[in-house]
């Protein structure tokens, strides 16, 4: 676990050295991730019905929103962030899930209202810090989730 | 920017596409993936990422 932020934090203070060409990378490559994969385990997925479908398109979608929680945390350990930025993500990011756990459908609005929302509310200070990993996250939902 | 690094921007996304294709062969011998269980991989998804909000949040009062 402690290895896996670490990469995080690699990856986050890679993307922030680099700017614009890692991050472009970086959104690609978890847009092309985010499509649902063609097996699980092995197991095909080809047979599945509209419900399988959007239920692993939201584990792909998870998987993208914890990207930014991750890096909150690891951020906020490594006295990158304060703590306070760190709970308003991760607190943001436990809204997100329960709206997506508790919606039958139509969660897409409101959890892309919930991440717009988030970047107001993160200090001046860390914006710069989590802003790229939440447009990436809004690109992802946008483009998966119809 | 270091050249090296501009040559690694370029060729990961080829990398993990081909890595991605790797991974994504399904198993023939394996029957496919049912709605209940990916609904359940979902639902265990959910679960275990809201687990890690609230013990980090409970831990950062």
């Amino acid at each position: 676990m402690r290895q896996q932020l670490r990469s995080l934090y690699l990856a986050h203070i890679l993307t922030m050295t680099l700017g614009g060409v890692c991050l472009g990378v970086a959104m690609a490559t978890t847009v092309a991730s985010c499509a649902i994969p063609a097996s699980i385990a092995g197991r095909s997925t080809a047979q599945l019905t509209a419900p399988g479908v959007q239920a692993l398109h939201i584990v792909e979608v998870v998987k993208t929103l914890d990207i930014i929680r991750d890096a909150a945390i690891y951020a906020e350990v490594a006295k990158v962030t304060p703590t306070t930025t760190a709970r308003i993500i991760v607190t943001a990011h436990k809204s997100i899930i329960e709206v997506v756990r508790e919606a039958t459908g139509g969660w897409k609005a409101t959890v892309l209202e919930i991440l717009t929302q988030l970047k107001q509310h993160i200090p001046e200070a860390d914006r710069a810090h989590f802003v790229p990993y939440i447009d990436a996250a809004i690109s992802v939902i946008k483009a998966v989730i119809q | 920017m270091n050249p090296l690094i501009t040559v690694a921007l370029q060729q990961l996304p080829a990398v993990i596409a081909a890595i991605q294709a790797h991974r994504a062969q399904a198993n023939p011998d394996l029957p496919p993936l049912t709605d209940a269980e990916a609904i359940a991989i979902c639902r265990q998804a959910l679960d275990s990422t809201e687990a890690k909000d609230d013990l980090w949040l409970a831990t950062h009062p």
